[in-house]
């Protein structure tokens, strides 16, 4: 099979060759050992080669955006109004901390904003915008699922505007100005979504973190009141006239809101952290019509694992979760400095060595 | 007189951050002690606490309340500049050097302050060094760290080092809490607790000052 097929056969809950795969991201530590173990001369050759079944790509900055000096920036991993540089479009900025292997949201510009009448949205046609977009699904769709990276897609970026504490204040206080930005998100993002589509992108990457580890950030009714239906709506473009897959990521525990993303369109859910909840019950659950995509725990099984504890967890999951399609094996986050080099290659290793 | 009690209690729980500051002030102008009104406020807090413990209350209800309080501490300031505070200790707070990540910590910044404790807050990203030295210059007995990444929790030990350069590690009790922190972390990183639970974080913390 190729990438491209297996996926697709897990997609319709049905057996693959092999279990499908996916990546976040490494962090640079890790990259050289890597690298040199893969015989690959960048991230992205890295990824292919460590057997990653899914490519993803995210729209291109403007030109003159300065980018945080990573040791190696991902060639097609542009995240839009993630922090990957200094001052995105919209006004937030970013700084580095510690080693600049994380950063950290240090300007909001709609923080004390009494109105939205300053809030301008990047402009989505400059000439240069879906350029690697454009390159990714010319290069890579024929043989691989593209994804088009949409993360952050109206919960966080409300509060990378507006800054935690003072977007909770309107989700209870404030409404008329929580709803009005979320609008204003979701007008934004459904331009963004027919860009994507526009240039043949096969899934489309949605997510907002609304899960902590143990409980949900926000309440099940604030999220039903403010973001169920305009995730629907989005969604709803997205899959119009064409059959594009839905991805959504939340960490964390989410399981009272899971049925409902199922409702409004989520195809494949990220990343069924394994610390927060047991991905066996959510298999049981809602795994006929669900592909869970991750469940590799980056808090335990990764840093802290032996090799034999990372070869043993992902033949369970391949076991419990995989072997009539509905999963897509991944860390449930970016794979941190930490990790040790054998857990990475053990886990791809032994993912791709095991028949279903 | 019960009924009064239960408004501002009820304004904490109720997470009525528009209305608390005229509440507050509508007791002071009523002649209560300002210190009554702290403890009625914390009562509140407590509550919201319980709530959150029992999955009843999520993230954002907690950092709410956290706003309606700092709102009605605000309020009660000019008043309480005139009478000499009283706190069951200090603690020094933040997030590790190389993490970046403040919710956990805010909520545990919550939790003390409703609970009496005088907190020494130094952001995120804070360099071991940093902890140290302002432990020493506050007298602080408690230095509490924050660390949501895996990847920053081994620098949590270097904070030990520094208290130890100064001569201090004997004087303070080292906590430190985060999503992926274990209990039987405490050993191998030197201090002496870890925790994973803010409520957890808390009673240990509140049985170092009890046992005084």
């Amino acid at each position: 099979m190729t990438p491209r097929e297996r996926v697709l056969t897990v997609l319709e809950h049905e057996k693959p060759d092999r279990v499908p795969l996916d990546c976040l991201d490494i962090m640079p530590r890790l990259l050289p050992e890597l690298k040199k173990y893969y015989n690959a001369k960048n991230k992205q050759e890295l990824m292919l080669k460590m057997g990653i079944d899914i490519v993803t790509v995210a729209m291109d900055p403007p030109k003159g955006f300065k980018r945080i000096n990573f040791p190696e920036p991902k060639e097609y991993w542009w995240l839009d109004s993630f922090g990957v540089t200094q001052m995105d479009e919209w006004g937030i900025k970013v700084k580095p901390t510690g080693e600049g292997e994380y950063w950290v949201f240090s300007y909001h510009p709609l923080q004390k904003a009494e109105n939205l009448e300053e809030l301008k949205p990047p402009n989505l046609d400059l000439p240069d915008r879906w350029n690697h977009v454009k390159l990714a699904v010319e290069r890579y769709s024929k043989d691989y699922l593209v994804a088009g990276m949409m993360e952050a897609t109206l919960f966080e970026h409300a509060q990378q505007l507006r800054g935690y504490k003072e977007f909770f204040k309107d989700l209870y206080v404030n409404k008329k100005f929580a709803s009005e930005l979320l609008d204003k998100l979701l007008e934004y993002k459904i331009k963004m979504a027919r860009k994507f589509k526009e240039f043949g992108v096969d899934i489309i990457r949605l997510g907002d973190d609304i899960g902590m580890q143990t409980g949900m950030i926000i309440s099940p009714a604030i999220w039903r009141e403010f973001f169920k239906p305009r995730m629907k709506e989005l969604i709803d473009e997205i899959k119009k006239g064409r059959n594009i897959y839905v991805y959504y990521h939340s960490d964390g525990y989410i399981e009272p809101v899971i049925p409902e993303l199922i409702e409004i369109g989520v195809d494949i859910l990220n990343p069924i952290q394994p610390d927060c909840m047991d991905p066996v019950k959510i298999k049981k659950l809602y795994g006929d019509v669900l592909t869970l995509h991750g469940t590799i725990s980056v808090q335990e099984t990764l840093p802290f694992g032996t090799t034999e504890n990372v070869r043993n967890t992902v033949i369970e999951r391949i076991e419990k979760l995989g072997k009539d399609g509905g999963l897509i094996l991944a860390p449930s986050h970016v794979i941190g400095s930490e990790v040790p080099v054998n857990n990475v290659i053990t886990l791809y290793e032994t993912a791709k060595a095991y028949k279903i | 007189m019960v009924i009064e009690m239960a408004n501002l209690f009820q304004a904490i729980v109720n997470l009525q951050i528009n209305e608390i500051s005229s509440l507050v002030e509508e007791e002071l102008r009523r002649g209560r002690d300002p210190y009554d009104i702290v403890r009625e406020l914390r009562e509140g807090m407590e509550e919201v606490g319980k709530k959150f413990e029992n999955s009843e209350y999520f993230l954002a209800d907690l950092i709410m309340a956290g706003e309606t309080m700092k709102k009605a501490l605000d309020a009660l300031k000019p008043m309480l500049k005139e009478c000499k505070a009283e706190y069951k200790g200090k603690i020094v707070i933040g997030t590790i050097w190389g993490d970046l990540h403040d919710i956990g910590k805010d909520i545990v910044i919550t939790l003390l302050v409703s609970s009496g404790f005088e907190v020494y807050d130094l952001g995120i990203d804070v360099p071991p060094r940093v902890f140290a030295e302002e432990a020493k210059r506050t007298g602080a007995k408690v230095v509490a760290i924050s660390a949501l990444l895996s990847t920053s929790i081994p620098t949590i030990s270097k904070v030990v080092e520094e208290l130890r350069k100064i001569g201090i590690r004997d004087k303070v009790k080292i906590i430190a809490g985060g999503a992926a922190l274990r209990r039987e972390y405490a050993n191998w990183l030197g201090i002496d607790a870890a925790v994973n639970d803010a409520m957890e974080g808390l009673k240990i913390i509140k049985s170092w000052f009890s046992k005084g």
